[in-house]
Parts: structure tokens; sequence; C-alpha cells
């Protein structure tokens, strides 16, 4: 089941209903109706996945159990390393074991000695990376005493796999969203009218900017050959405008259904495409994995306390794995080096600016220095996206390439209706620049005007949501 | 909860209200057309006694005012070029269902050779013609029927109706190679720049390999429509710049099962080997139009249910 679909606008009321009607007070009840939503919400892909989502979440329920009691470290190494190799084992499985077998085979063929590589005909679950990785953090933060077990299966069953960020994230942490499993919610109004505005945001970032910028991207990056180098450019601006949507409102979705059901996700999205260079790109972009990483990986290898050499080489880790993390491909691990090599002044030269710092902060518009730096660090992401939507390597290097050496500054030859997309583009970035320091674009915008004008706004976005939608795409981060 | 849910149900009544700002843009939007014949015929204004229906080749090779004066009788082409057999039966449908006392007497169907079947990637349902006309009731109806728009949010939604092509709000204008006569046909008189005719006498022969279920059934449909009406059908093979598919007439001839006959060009005639009378090689241009309809007259004549 989809966001974008009838079938949710169905499910959601109909759960809504019997979560505060039937379910209030009684919060057994309600986290059973969550886990029993949440599986028809995962299952309506395909039920067979119901048995992998189960199984992961009830051997991490078990070994946090054993985590909370063993007192015997080397017995808590046995369980966490049990928990790691099962929830990274059925992952490698079923998403990287093709792409190791090919890659393998082409290296064989590369040395002279051709084998037929065994492919498998999996189908890969929808969201597995999420909540693998969800599951995980729980098992570690068990073993790293920062929080203790969950001894409510329901409620642990609830948090792996809630199901308005169970298969594109935002990536919770246990110790966020578990405890708030255990206490009793009540509805709150206000909470829930800003969900609604951030439900109508996301829809407005998916189904209007993400779906519209698809056609041109898809366009463009399918006939790659065909065009002059500002369509290239065109083309990977278009993808860094689909992407952004597409995840950002899916997050914006996730967090505003959370919120009518009485729940608090994380900020996923901190309007990365403002920021003044890489670094602060990627503590706007995709915090949950970002933080995840930096928790689970980069802080273990020694984070910035070690010398500069190994600070060079735990970012390359990091970016590599991130990269790996999208996708069984070479042009995600592409991606990630691209942006470790991007990163890497910021490590070098500059001091990382604070994570609260926003652009232009009190003002409204940004210094001319200000400026520069954002529209830097957008195009050279731009040249990262190109990587991440190619085909293969060889295709992002060669529409590069195009980009420079084929009619850089020929004026573009999109069709007229790609005026539409580029207006709710640039509408999209206005409303995201003035609500720049809240945690998303319509919780404050507005709420000073005269009552009819701004549910005339409201109206007016709902309304966009049907008259400009573009092609329906699935959420690229499902494929993840 | 109870404000948040009466707040809910205030907006979804404000925005049924807010959403009928769209009608004028709705009922706007067939002005903005160029080609009329779809508005036409739902409006039932298509009152012509022979009716061409077709794909580019209909639309370029039967010259519809030619056969009026020859046989004084009402004739209007209904030829859409890029569509397909599916789309004609759809139209047929169309105007019999506007025109119940005043039928026509006379269809003619013209197929894309050895394609009418199969797949064709330039042939589709034009849905580009019908949705620039949700104004009309049967247009919203038929657009639901191919899954285009659903049933429910298309019966109370004007947004739900229209598409962000109405906002543009712009008059079209004929193209070079679609001007549409007043007959309804769209005549060349020139040859496709850049094309090397060579005349290629290999012969080829027609296969059921490949033919696909709803094309024929949609055939079969055109054709039911005409014999439950008792109209003349004449399923029409126009020339190409090589020699005629064999075996597939006779495959037609299966199809129609007794009803209708098949016309095919005579291809003795030395001008359908001259390529000054095409504008490619699949396509009339108007000389060769006009001598194609000739012999088309003479088969209608003839008379043919």
């Amino acid at each position: 089941m989809i966001f974008n679909s009838i079938e949710f606008a169905i499910f959601l009321p109909v759960v809504f209903g019997i979560y505060w009607f039937l379910a209030n007070k009684n919060l057994k009840l309600q986290n059973g109706l969550i886990v029993a939503a949440s599986y028809l919400f995962y299952g309506w892909w395909d039920y067979r996945f119901l048995s992998l989502i189960a199984f992961s979440s009830a051997l991490d329920y078990f070994i946090g159990l054993n985590l909370g009691r063993e007192n015997d470290e080397a017995k808590r190494r046995i369980w966490i390393t049990a928990s790691l190799v099962v929830n990274l084992g059925l992952l490698g499985f079923f998403k990287y074991f093709n792409f190791f077998i090919e890659s393998f085979a082409g290296a064989f063929t590369w040395l002279g000695q051709t084998i037929e590589p065994t492919r498998l005909e999996i189908i890969l679950p929808v969201g597995i990376s999420f909540y693998t990785f969800q599951t995980l953090s729980y098992s570690i933060d068990i073993y790293q005493r920062k929080i203790e077990p969950c001894t409510e299966p329901v409620s642990f069953f609830a948090f792996v796999s809630f199901f308005p960020q169970l298969v594109a994230g935002p990536i919770e942490r246990a110790s966020n969203l578990l405890p708030q499993f255990h206490k009793p919610r009540v509805f709150d109004y206000g909470n829930a009218v800003d969900g609604m505005r951030q439900i109508l945001w996301g829809l407005f970032k998916k189904i209007v900017v993400a779906d519209g910028c698809a056609e041109y991207a898809n366009l463009i990056f399918n006939h790659s050959e065909d065009y002059s180098g500002s369509m290239l450019l065109a083309g990977g601006l278009f993808f860094a405008f689909q992407i952004y949507g597409d995840f950002s409102g899916y997050s914006d979705i996730a967090i505003g259904v959370s919120r009518l059901f009485g729940f608090r996700l994380m900020q996923n999205f901190a309007f990365p495409y403002f920021s003044r260079s890489i670094a602060e790109f990627w503590r706007r972009w995709h915090i949950s994995l970002s933080t995840w990483f930096r928790d689970y990986l980069y802080i273990p290898l020694g984070g910035s306390r070690v010398g500069i050499g190994s600070k060079i080489r735990n970012t390359f880790i990091i970016f590599t794995v991130s990269g790996f993390w999208h996708g069984a491909n070479w042009t995600f691990i592409a991606w990630g080096v691209l942006n470790a090599v991007l990163f890497l002044p910021a490590l070098l030269i500059k001091p990382q600016s604070p994570v609260s710092s926003v652009v232009a902060q009190g003002r409204m518009f940004p210094t001319l220095r200000e400026l520069v730096a954002m529209l830097t660090t957008f195009l050279l992401t731009v040249f990262g996206w190109i990587f991440f939507r190619a085909r293969d390597v060889g295709h992002a290097c060669d529409m590069i390439t195009g980009i420079f050496a084929k009619d850089t500054f020929k004026p573009l030859q999109l069709p007229h209706e790609a005026n539409l997309v580029i207006y709710s583009v640039c509408f999209m970035m206005i409303l995201e620049w003035l609500g720049r320091e809240n945690q998303h674009a319509l919780e404050k915008l507005g709420l000073k005007w005269y009552r009819p004008v701004r549910w005339m706004f409201y109206m007016a976005l709902f309304m966009s949501l049907i008259v400009l939608a573009g092609e329906e795409q699935d959420f690229i981060y499902f494929q993840f | 909860m109870r404000t948040f849910l009466i707040k809910i149900f205030c907006f979804g009544v404000g925005f049924l209200v807010f959403d009928k700002i769209l009608i004028p843009v709705r009922n706007h939007s067939p002005k903005l057309e160029v080609d009329k014949r779809l508005e036409q015929i739902v409006v039932g204004q298509i009152d012509a006694d022979i009716l061409i229906f077709g794909s580019s080749r209909g639309a370029r090779s039967v010259v519809a005012y030619q056969i009026e004066e020859s046989l004084n009788r009402s004739c209007y082409n209904l030829s859409y070029p890029g569509s397909h057999i599916v789309f004609h039966e759809y139209l047929l449908r169309e105007v019999l269902g506007h025109r119940k006392n005043t039928k026509p007497s006379t269809i003619v169907l013209v197929v894309d050779d050895a394609d009418v079947f199969k797949e064709a990637v330039s042939l589709d349902f034009r849905l580009d013609r019908l949705f620039p006309l949700v104004k009309y009731p049967s247009i919203r109806s038929e657009l639901v029927r191919r899954g285009q728009k659903k049933w429910g949010f298309n019966e109370i939604l004007v947004s739900h109706q229209i598409n962000r092509s109405f906002l543009f709000m712009e008059q079209k204008q004929f193209s070079e190679r679609d001007f549409i006569l007043p007959c309804g046909s769209m005549l060349l008189d020139h040859q496709k720049p850049g094309l090397d005719f060579q005349y290629d006498d290999t012969p080829n022969s027609y296969s059921t390999d490949g033919e696909l279920t709803p094309k024929v059934a949609a055939f079969d449909g055109f054709v039911s429509l005409c014999r439950e009406n008792q109209l003349d059908l004449v399923v029409a093979i126009t020339p190409n710049f090589r020699p005629a598919t064999d075996g597939f007439k006779e495959r037609l001839e299966r199809q129609l099962n007794g009803y209708g006959t098949v016309f095919e060009f005579d291809s003795s005639v030395p001008e359908y080997r001259d390529h000054h009378y095409y504008y490619d090689y699949n396509h009339l241009q108007k000389n060769g139009a006009h001598l194609y309809t000739g012999e088309l007259i003479d088969e209608i004549r003839s008379g043919s249910r």
C-alpha cells in the first residue's frame, strides 16, 4: 500500500477511527491494532514478506531480552554477533547476493576465465534496509547498555513494523520511538492539525513535484545520447528535485501520519538544498540514516577523534557503505565515493558549522556569499545524483562529459508542459525557504492569515494534487 | 477530537465547493481544440450518410468530398491519425449512440495493412482526443471505462476530470500535416522530405501470429454494430508503396463472417507503383487519394451489406 493511493485513503481513516474510538484508553489494544494495521499495510505488497519482518522482529526481541539479562560480556558478544549476522545476512541475501555473484563473475571474466554466474530469482522485500537497520540499532543500543530491552512483545513488534515509517523511514531509534509505545497516547488537536498540514505538503512534494519531474528525468536519462549538454544538465536537475520531492515528501507524510496517532518521529530532511557545504548537506539529508551511520559505524571507527589519515579513511568507509546501502549497483558505490571526495575539503579545511544553524536565520534573503555557497553545493549534489540515477557508471560519466562537451549553453528544448513542473519546483522551493527554520514548510506558514484565506490556500494545494499530478511513480526509496 | 473531525468534514465540504471554480476551465477546453470532429459526434452533429473510420491511412487516402460529389450522398471522414481499431469501434458506438433516429447507411472502415489485429507502436486509443472534452458526460464515462478516471471522483470532482494541460488555455493550431478539410479528410499534397523511394517487389504473406485478442474483439464489435444497425460495411485496404500482403484480405473476410465486404485497391493500376502518388511508403498523397477514392466509390455504389 502506498501513501498516494485510494487504498491508503480508505485505510488511514478506518485505522484512525478504530484507534481513537474503539481502542482508546487501552494501550495494549492500540499497540495490537498498530501491529495488525502495519502488517496489513505491508502485506498489501506481498503477504510473503510478512514472515520475514515477523522473523526479524521475533529474533531481535529474543536477542534483546538475552542481552538485557546476560552479564557475561563474552556471551553478550555472541548474542549481538548473532543479531548482526542474521539481520545483515538476510539483507545481504535478498539485496546483494546477485550483485556479488555477478561482480565475481565479471572479475573472473576480466582475468580471462569465463564463468556462468547462478543468479537467484528473488524479490527484494520492500523496505528491508529500513527495518533491518531499525532492529539492529535496538540490539546494538541494548548491547551498549544505552537502553533497556523491551519486555512487551506487542510493543516491540509495533515498533519494528510501525506502518507510517516501515518501508522508507525515517529509520527510528529505539530510544526515541519505543518508549512512545509504552506511554498512554492522548489525542492532541494541535499536533493532529499540524500532522495534516505536513501530510498535505508531503503529498504535494511527491505527487506534483517528484512525479512531475520524474517524467522529464526519465526521458532525458533514458535517451541521454540524443540530448545536448544543457538538456543533460536539466535531466540532472529534474532528478535532483524528483528524489528530494519523493523522499522528503514520503518522510513528511510518514511523520504527519504518525502525529495523527500521537507519535513523534524524528525529522528526516531539514531543507538540504539550502545547505552551504556538502558537510551541511549531509547533516540535512536523510538525517535518520546519516546519524545511524555516524553512531554505529563512524564513532566505533574512531569518529573525529583520530588522526587526519584515519578521518579520511573513516569518511570514505561511511560514504561507500552508505552508497552501497542504497542498492546493489556500482552506481551507488560511485555516488558514495564521490560524496566522500566532495566531503573532504570540509573535513580538511573548514570547521563544520553547527548542526542547528539555518541559512539566513532571521532574514528573508541570504547574503551573496551564502547564495553562492548554496548554489555551488546544490550543483555538486546534482552531479552526485547523476551517478545515483544512471544505468551504470559509464552512463553517468558519459552524461557528465556530455554536459560540458555537447552544447552546454544551447537553449532547452522541453515540451510546453514542462513549464508547469518547473513552476511547481519553484513554488516548493519558495515555501521551503520561507519555512526553513521549522520542521516542515507549512508548519507556520499562513497561521496568521485570515482563516478563509488560509483554508483556500490549503484547498488550492489539495486541488493541485489532483490536477497537477504527474504520471504515478513508485517511491524511489522503496527499492532500497 | 470532535473539533478536529468537524474541521476535517468542513474542509471536505468546502473543497467540494471550491472545486467548482474549475468548471469554466473545463468547459472552455473544447473551444481551444482545432479538431472538432469528436465533439461534433458527442453533440450529435455528425449527420452524414457515409462515414469513414480509420487511422492516418483513412484520413489521407479517402477523400470524403469526392465521395459526396460522386454519389450525391453526404459523406464525412472520421479517421484519426495514430488510432487503432479499438478507437474506431468506440467512435462508431458514439456516433450511433447520438444518432438513434438518423443512422448513417454506409460505413467505410479503412484498416491498417496487416496491423489491424496486431501490436503497432504508432497506433493507440486516442485518449488525447477525449481529455479536452470531459465536459461531456459520455466522454467522462468512456474515460472511466478505460480506467483513466475513477468513477466516484469523476462524478463529484471537476479537478479529477481535468488535468494539467487544461491550465495552458491556449488555442491550438493545425499543424502542416494535420490540416482537416471540412469533409474531415486530411490530405497531403507533398512527399515526406528525405525519403528515397525504392519499390520492393518482395512478396510477403500474412500470418495470424501476434494477433491481439482485444483488437480482434474490437473489430468484431465494429462489425456487430454495423450488423445490428443494418449499415453497409466496406472494409477498405489502402495502397502501400510495396505489393499487397498475401492472405490479408482473406483474413479480414474470415473475420467479417459474411457481413460486409473487403475492398482492396487494384494492384494492377500503374500509379500505385509510382512514388509521385505517395507521401511516404504507407500513405498516399492527394493525387493518389483521389485515384483510390475513385475505386472506393465504385465499391460503395455497388452496395455491400
